[in-house]
């Protein structure tokens, strides 16, 4: 009987001595040092195992069940201490690799479409969604398209209005896009309707802060049985409230181009103050953007067309100075002048 | 073209105030670009009498005047001393005088001041401290105003403001004219046309116009005394009017005369030029006094000039004419350029006692012509060219004549030459209502439509009209059933009015633009298009700036001195340019036949501005010579350049920034080519530069000569790296993107011209549709945006040949 209340002891030692041991443990691999040196083959624990010959065989299934409850206490030990250890290495980890979200990230280079390409865009996507076809036509053009065709002979005094570029014989640098209509006329007679719109490159002999030498026009021209001046308010109406806002509202004025008649000049309500009267519209609350009218019996005739059978009207916009509107610039130039300063701006 | 509202108000009755007037016309057609008040703030300068005029004690240069300035009444009268720069009123003289507390136009105050130890009570004003149209001089004389009862309220009173005495209460109206209203409204007569139709619609009594007729009775001897006229070229000259004057007196003219011509924007001269320039003005027909003494043979003819014959002109300039120009001549040599301006040899001076006075009509294109050769832009050409009413001459004549009897004490001589073989009559013009309405969408009968022309003064006959046989019956517009025509007659001053929709016009203007109700058009739906390759463009430009590039617009010009500056050789095709025939400066002289001068000198602006990342793109149009230079329109092609230069992105404080190399420019190449479907292949080129073209960087002197001279101080961002530009560009009409792959597929026989690299596309190129992604094996490269995509609905062009601009480039003049 004294000798199991000796093994006794020395197995409460061997596990006491075990609880520090693992406590003092701070790392995974002095826990798998300790298991060897208490639960190994050569361990603590085995050797205490081999005392039970000296016990009489009564005794013997006692002390069995007393080893393993030492040899399970163990390692519940080792188990709990591997478990803490673990958990303080993920904190000390996250601790360690904690990200300030506050610091500005790494840029991307963004890139930037020139704001006359923009609005280029904006009003081809109005008008496609109206039904018109996108036209071209050569940025070099016969005289007779640019002018004749359009009711401007030699010597008209619209002329004035448009000073030319030659090239070579009767050739010169388009003054308009509206040589696009003669041409559209022409590829397309007699289907009816017509509806199209021709953006491009224009230029005229001009250059200061609202004139370029070269810039860019949108021409629209439509042709059908029945159309009228009220038609061609209506579509501008539309085409100003979809460029301006549903709150722009549309004036039309008469005016004068050979190629139309009656003629229009179009103002919209001032984007800048609403109509109320701005440095932007000179006070007036209006700003000029396009020139419009009923297509003239003779240049249907020269596209082609019976003018006693069909009307049309016709318009045409700057777009610079749509995009001048748009984006509140007020020179012109800078946008040929490609400061990326600017450009990065749209 | 200036209107004053005063003068106006003479001819018609305005029922508005002028920013009303202002408005309406301006929503009828005749743009008032502003409507002005040259006087404003102009108050307290009243009229006084000079008693005494001396010499300032203490200058040769100054006066010292003492002016009545209230008359002696029971309170009292008012002298004010008063020290004048110039000394030419005499005592009895009256002068506009300025009092301390009086403010002259623009708001300059005048104050008592002490002018070398004299005391000045005020100032005694000139004509252009009054705006009274002289061009301000050191030495221009004191204002004296005449006592006589020219003046619109009567004789000048001492005392009296001068505000109402010379009616400097003036608003005046700029006009815009386009080129239609300018043939009828660039007088002052025409815009009181138009305001009377706008103005017969609040009241009747306000559609007349008093006409500023001049009546005139011939007391002198007979006019052929004074001239006789020979018109030799009718065609060119339709009508010839003179009238003689004789015992004239010149002078300065009255100061109401002289006003309205400054509120008109035109410097007074003398009575006799001004009462010319007046009646060009008030009638909008240009006349011209020669003087007659002065005149060889006292004859006026009409014709072309001889060649080799020469003018000074009154501008003082010498002309060499010839047989395009019409002239005014006299037996043996040309006194004026017709309807230009006159000669010098027959001016009107301070000597001049008679003088033929011309008014005619010349043809518009022979004018035009004749003063954009000689640069002359005189008020005469400028109403010439757009039309003169050929039957307004004899009238403007007769005011003048009537006015010269007025103002400058002549004596009209007997009768009146008028050399007018053809006259010109009136168009009718047939106007159908129901083709009115269906042109403006408006909904107006025929006695609606008539009045509003009869607002305009023109004549309207209402001729029941019966189907008419053919066409117009069968057309939809024209139902079966009896309508109404308009039989509209135009005055001839309105030249501009041609046919039924020119009438459409003036009676939607007077109707208001703005009544008329907005519809959208109605018809059959049709789909918008866009041709295939300007969308693809379009995608690759926003794939463009997805990557980080930014769109450049450059101009179409480049300077020739480009190719050299580039070390283009001298047989390189891209010399071949179009060239401007008269182009604005000599570096826009040019079409550019390739992109890369345009983007490298965008790129070197941004370098310049410290710029130090440039990444750019453009995608332009080029211009090739056509091979029949003047029969076909050069070729243009739409190119896509790219351009990098600097560091690979902007800076941040956790990377460090390299410089972009030649493959970074290859992966954009790249990325664009897989973007659009297109296999590349690149391979160096001749000549054989690596693995990039050093042509383009580091431009120290030599290759980029002029824009290195400018770069030179900022091309290096960082001390010790050289910056390089890295440079791609759609070269060759071979590679003509996006287009067809048949002629990308082909590998260019010719080395790429631009010296560095060079871009192809071997073998197949094209894919349709797109493969389901394998298991086995790399995942194929598909796209959904296949080469077919660009040539959709186009005809595909045989290998190796262009592929064809949308539009034709032959010259055609008819349908
Ligand atoms: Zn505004």
């Amino acid at each position: 009987m004294t000798e199991l209340r000796e093994l006794e002891r020395a197995l409460s030692a061997v596990e006491a001595e075990a609880r520090s041991a693992v406590e003092a443990a701070a790392r995974p691999e002095e826990l798998e040092a300790l298991r060897l040196r208490y639960l190994g083959k050569k361990g603590r624990l085995t050797a205490l195992k081999r005392e039970v010959g000296r016990l009489p065989a009564e005794l013997r299934p006692e002390f069995g069940r007393m080893v393993n409850r030492a040899s399970a206490a163990i390692e519940a030990m080792l188990a709990s201490r591997l478990e803490a250890l673990a958990r303080d290495e993920t904190a000390r980890r996250l601790e360690a690799e904690r990200l300030d979200v506050t610091f500005p990230g790494r840029p991307w280079p963004r890139g930037h479409l020139h704001p006359v390409y923009q609005v280029w865009e904006a009003i081809e996507a109005i008008f496609v969604a109206m039904g018109f076809d996108v036209a071209e036509g050569p940025q070099v053009e016969w005289d007779d398209y640019n002018f004749v065709a359009l009711n401007i002979p030699k010597d008209h005094p619209a002329r004035d209005m448009q000073q030319s570029f030659y090239v070579a014989g009767e050739m010169l640098l388009r003054t308009q896009t509206s040589p696009v209509q003669i041409r559209y006329m022409r590829a397309r007679c007699p289907e009816l309707p017509i509806r199209m719109i021709a953006p491009g490159r224009v230029f005229r002999r001009d250059d200061d802060a609202t004139h370029s030498p070269m810039f860019h026009q949108v021409e629209g021209l439509v042709v059908d049985r029945g159309i009228s001046l009220g038609d061609l308010k209506g579509c501008l109406d539309l085409f100003a409230r979809e460029m301006f806002g549903a709150a722009a509202r549309t004036r039309f004025r008469p005016s004068y181009f050979p190629f139309t008649e009656p003629s229009a000049e179009v103002d919209v309500s001032c984007t800048v103050c609403g109509g109320t009267g701005c440095r932007t519209c000179g006070y007036s609350g209006w700003l000029e953007i396009l020139g419009a009218g009923m297509v003239h019996p003779q240049v249907l005739a020269n596209g082609g067309y019976d003018p006693e059978e069909v009307t049309g009207f016709a318009f045409g916009m700057g777009i610079e100075r749509i995009a001048m509107l748009r984006y509140g610039v007020d020179d012109l130039r800078l946008f040929f002048g490609n400061d990326l300063r600017f450009l990065e701006q749209f | 073209m200036r209107v004053s509202l005063e003068w106006l108000s003479e001819m018609v009755t305005v029922p508005w105030p002028a920013e009303e007037l202002a408005e309406r016309l301006t929503m009828a057609g005749v743009k008032v670009e502003a409507v002005r008040r040259p006087f404003d703030g102009l108050s307290g300068v009243v009229v006084g009498r000079v008693e005494a005029m001396d010499r300032h004690p203490a200058s040769d240069a100054l006066w010292l005047a003492r002016v009545l300035v209230t008359e002696e009444t029971g309170t009292g009268a008012r002298r004010l001393t008063i020290v004048s720069g110039a000394g030419n009123p005499r005592p009895g003289d009256l002068v506009c005088v300025a009092p301390p507390g009086a403010v002259l136009p623009g708001g300059w105050r005048i104050d008592r001041q002490e002018i070398r130890g004299q005391v000045s009570e005020g100032m005694l004003l000139a004509a252009s401290e009054l705006l009274l149209g002289a061009k301000p001089r050191p030495d221009e004389e004191i204002l004296v105003v005449a006592p006589d009862a020219s003046y619109p309220g009567g004789p000048p009173r001492i005392g009296q403001d001068v505000v109402s005495l010379l009616e400097l209460d003036d608003v005046v109206f700029e006009l815009d004219l386009t080129p239609n209203y300018a043939v009828h409204c660039q007088s002052v007569f025409g815009v009181a046309m138009e305001v009377a139709a706008l103005a017969a619609e609040v009241d009747p009594a306000c559609g007349r116009v008093r006409k500023p007729v001049g009546e005139w009775a011939g007391e002198g001897p007979p006019v052929s005394e004074v001239a006789r006229v020979v018109v030799e070229e009718p065609e060119l000259c339709p009508r010839y009017v003179g009238c003689g004057v004789v015992e004239l007196k010149p002078g300065p003219a009255p100061l109401w005369l002289q006003r309205r011509l400054a509120a008109s924007g035109l410097r007074p001269i003398n009575n006799v030029v001004d009462v010319t320039n007046y009646v060009m003005l008030e009638w909008g027909q240009p006349l011209h006094a020669f003087d007659a003494a002065r005149l060889e043979d006292r004859t006026i003819v009409v014709r072309r000039a001889r060649p080799k014959e020469s003018l000074v002109t009154l501008d003082g300039v010498e002309r060499n004419l010839d047989e395009e120009v019409l002239v005014i001549a006299d037996a043996r040599r040309a006194v004026g350029i017709a309807g230009v301006m006159g000669g010098e040899n027959t001016e009107v001076s301070s000597a001049t006692r008679e003088v033929l006075l011309e008014a005619a009509h010349f043809d518009p294109r022979s004018v035009r012509r004749t003063s954009q050769r000689f640069g002359i832009r005189s008020e005469a050409a400028i109403r010439f060219e757009k039309w003169v009413d050929p039957n307004t001459t004899p009238v403007a004549a007769d005011r003048a004549v009537a006015l010269l009897r007025e103002v400058a004490g002549g004596v009209p001589a007997r009768g009146r030459i008028d050399c007018y073989p053809r006259p010109y009559e009136p168009r009718r013009i047939r106007v159908r209502p129901r083709r009115v309405n269906l042109l403006l969408g408006t909904d107006l009968d025929a006695t609606d439509q008539a009045n509003l022309l009869e607002r305009l003064h023109f004549e309207v006959d209402a001729v029941a009209a019966y189907p008419a046989p053919g066409r117009e019956a069968a057309t939809a517009a024209q139902p079966a059933d009896r309508e109404i025509d308009l039989w509209v007659t135009v005055p001839t001053r309105r030249q501009d009015v041609a046919g039924e929709a020119d009438v459409a016009e003036e009676i939607a203007r007077l109707y208001g633009y703005g009544r008329i109700a907005s519809t959208m058009p109605r018809g059959q739906l049709t789909r918008g298009h866009r041709r295939p390759v300007r969308q693809a463009a379009d995608q690759v430009r926003h794939h463009l700036a997805g990557l980080g590039l930014t769109e450049v617009v450059t101009y179409a010009f480049l300077h020739p001195g480009v190719f050299d500056r580039l070390r283009l050789p001298p047989d390189h095709p891209h010399r071949r340019a179009v060239r401007l025939r008269n182009p604005m400066t000599e570096d826009q002289s040019l079409l550019r036949p390739w992109l890369v001068p345009s983007v490298l000198e965008a790129a070197a602006a941004n370098v310049r501005r410290r710029a130090d990342s440039v990444r750019l793109f453009e995608l332009g149009t080029v211009h090739l010579p056509a091979g029949k230079e003047a029969e076909e329109l050069p070729r243009e092609e739409t190119r896509l350049a790219l351009l990098l230069w600097g560091y690979d992105g902007p800076p941040a404080w956790n990377r460090s920034r390299r410089e972009v190399d030649f493959y970074d420019l290859k992966g954009l190449v790249e990325e664009v080519l897989a973007f659009v479907g297109v296999d590349g292949a690149f391979a160096p080129a001749t000549p054989r530069i690596t693995p990039a073209g050093r042509r383009w960087s580091r431009p120290r002197g030599g290759p980029l000569d002029t824009w290195a001279r400018c770069t030179r101080r900022s091309w290096r961002p960082t001390a010790g790296t050289a910056g390089r530009t890295w440079l791609s560009c759609t070269s060759r009409p071979s590679w003509n993107w996006p287009g067809p792959c048949a002629s990308t597929c082909r590998r260019p026989a010719s080395p790429a011209p631009s010296g560095t690299w060079r871009c192809w596309c071997p073998g197949h190129c094209r894919r349709t549709g797109w493969r389901r992604p394998s298991a086995k094996g790399p995942a194929p490269s598909w796209t959904a945006w296949s080469c077919s995509t660009f040539t959709r609905g186009t005809r595909s062009p045989k290998a190796g040949a262009a592929w064809p601009t949308p539009w034709s480039t032959g010259r055609r003049t008819g349908p």
